[in-house]
């Protein structure tokens, strides 16, 4: 199971998953509020803190009937995918977490990768819409010479969100501390860890796999956030390596 | 990352610091994070993305907003190399797009202030009207009662005084008389007071009392009614003073009944065995009538409703009647075009009516 973090959507994954049809059943999904998903069904008190997701995850987890299947988190998801594997550990047996992070904000010991004010700076951007950042995209037909996969489809739709979902679930990321919820889980996980990731930097990834008990950590050439993005290679060769 | 001199300038730095930073060293914290989270992303699904919106952090001094179009450069494999980033500042759009937004927030907020207000209002005013509908029916089945209850009180009360005449016409004793007299002046009193009752719910479903003009001379009309009251108050001293040279267009028994109901009062409320004086003439276009007497000054409070329905004061002589019979007056003046009014103070409490003479122009 593939989970998507704060950004766009399951095709985040786009190609990363298809090299592993082959060998595995591909599940593939969209968070609540977040691209095909019913924007509808966003419930602001539910999604409140990341465990209205992780119930999320369990529900669809129940519905396929999975047992021992591999979850694959990037991002905030990769705290989503621990907490769901809390609720119910049979679903799971085994994690990948991608720029994994359980608390954004510096704590005391902690280094989380930004202040307070960085982070309250950041949401009231969000507030006040000031970059424009979730506006609604108009789609517009990309007429693709330059990326034949893709196809005639619609462009800028991959992060396209309602301004107040987009607020609310930033929110909630930035906002987490799940740092407690990392020991309890036993699964054999595997921590990924760009070099120069700005969201999830390189001592949050140190701190994930330390408090883990059954954990690896593997540092990525790759730089930024999104390797599964930016270096697909590198990322499935990973994977693969650990399941 | 290269950069041209001019973004150099925009961020503040000497050009040959660039190489070896990164696009997003030089954005702010949001736009950091958005470049991880979106712009990297969608760059990399579909090659392109325009009209990004991004604030840069320059070295020193304020943000500097901007709008960049990207596009990912590949090499023959199909391999992303690098990204072209072209920049625009947007400061004035910035500026216009934060003013717009700011003036929308506002128009929100009035808009949900002035969605409750008018929420309120209507609340309140249906809240009112609800019981002022409740009342006026109330009232509108009081007077009709009353009205059906007078009516109806009539017939016994015309019966008894024919009665009582045809037994004065037969044989009677010296006690019989004066008992027959005395039930004569009740059956006279009831009757007063059906009337009363009867004016008072004409007037307020009618609105005002029905006039039947006649064109008449008031002296005599008064001067009888002015007599009736010093007949039955012996120890009183009424003082006449009429002055009406023409005939007057008015309704003379209404008229009466007023100047009965001023000198009555004056009788009963004013100084015992004191002077009333009784004054009528024309000023102008206008015919006055005042009633004077000396005595206590009427409390205030009582002033303020004196010409209200069922209003009486607790002073004077034994209450008669209902109170309404200045009511009933002051309906009277106002049929007639014209108005009641009061004055009273320590040495005197003066009631003067006024009325147009010409009856036919509006009012006055």
């Amino acid at each position: 199971m593939f989970a998507h973090g704060f950004g766009c959507d399951q095709n985040m994954w786009r190609f990363v998953a298809p090299i592993f049809a082959k060998d595995y059943q591909i599940i593939l999904f969209d968070l609540v509020g977040a691209g095909g998903s019913d924007w509808s069904a966003f419930s602001f008190e539910k999604y409140a803190t990341l465990d209205g997701y992780a119930d999320d995850v369990v529900e669809i987890a129940n519905k396929l009937e999975l047992q021992d299947a591999i979850f694959v988190g990037h991002s905030v998801s990769a705290m989503i995918g621990v907490l769901a594997a809390n609720k119910a550990p049979r679903i799971f047996k085994k994690l990948v977490l991608v720029g994994p992070s359980p608390k954004y904000i510096n704590d005391a010991d902690y280094v989380g990768g930004f202040t307070k004010s960085q982070i309250e700076e950041l949401l009231e951007t969000l507030d006040s819409n000031y970059l424009g950042w979730s506006r609604a995209m108009a789609p517009v037909i990309m007429g693709n010479g330059d990326r034949p996969e893709l196809g005639e489809e619609l462009s800028n739709s991959f992060c396209k969100t309602d301004p107040e979902i987009a607020k609310a679930f930033a929110k909630t990321t930035f906002l987490s501390d799940t740092r407690d919820d990392l020991k309890k889980c036993e699964l054999p996980t595997l921590v990924l860890q760009c070099s120069q990731d700005v969201i999830a930097p390189q001592a949050v990834g140190e701190f994930v796999h330390a408090q883990m008990p059954n954990s690896e950590l593997v540092i990525m050439t790759a730089t930024g956030h999104c390797p599964n993005l930016s270096a697909p290679e590198e990322t499935i060769a990973a994977i693969k390596a650990f399941i | 990352m290269h950069a041209n001199k001019r973004f150099a300038d925009w961020v503040k730095v000497k050009p040959e610091e660039l190489p070896g930073k990164r696009f997003s060293d030089y954005l702010s914290i949001s736009g950091k994070i958005y470049v991880e989270t979106h712009l990297a992303p969608l760059l990399r699904m579909q090659g392109t993305y325009d009209e990004i919106a991004l604030e840069l952090a320059p070295a020193t001094g304020p943000r500097l907003p901007v709008l960049v179009n990207a596009r990912e450069k590949k090499n023959d494999n199909g391999d992303p190399t690098s990204i072209a980033l072209v920049i625009f500042k947007s400061t004035q759009r910035h500026q216009y797009e934060a003013d717009l937004l700011s003036v929308r927030n506002e128009l929100r907020a009035l808009n949900e202030n002035l969605a409750q207000k008018i929420e309120l209002e209507v609340q309140q005013r249906l809240t009112a009207e609800g019981r002022y509908n409740a009342e006026h029916e109330e009232a509108q089945f009081r007077e009709q009662f009353i009205a059906i209850l007078g009516h109806d009180l009539r017939n016994p009360l015309a019966g008894m005084e024919a009665g009582l005449k045809m037994v004065l016409r037969t044989p009677l004793d010296e006690k019989a008389t004066n008992l027959v007299s005395l039930m004569q002046n009740s059956v006279e009193r009831m009757n007063a007071l059906v009337s009363d009752l009867t004016d008072f719910a004409r007037s307020r479903m009618g609105g005002g009392i029905r006039l039947q003009y006649k064109t008449v001379q008031l002296e005599p009309v008064i001067a009888h009614a002015v007599n009736e009251i010093a007949a039955a108050s012996p120890a009183n001293n009424i003082d006449l003073h009429l002055d009406f040279p023409e005939s007057v267009e008015c309704d003379p028994m209404r008229i009466a009944q007023l100047v009965s109901n001023l000198v009555a009062n004056a009788v009963s409320h004013g100084e015992t065995g004191g002077t009333v004086e009784v004054s009528g003439f024309f000023a102008g276009s206008i015919l006055e009538i005042s009633v004077s007497n000396k005595g206590a000054a009427i409390p205030s409070e009582i002033l303020d409703r004196i010409f209200a329905p069922f209003t009486r004061t607790k002073n004077g002589q034994a209450q008669r009647g209902l109170g309404l019979g200045l009511y009933i007056s002051s309906e009277i003046a106002r049929s007639h075009k014209g108005e009641l009014k009061v004055q009273s103070t320590a040495e005197k409490t003066k009631f003067t009516f006024l009325m147009p003479k010409i009856q036919s122009t509006p009012s006055v």
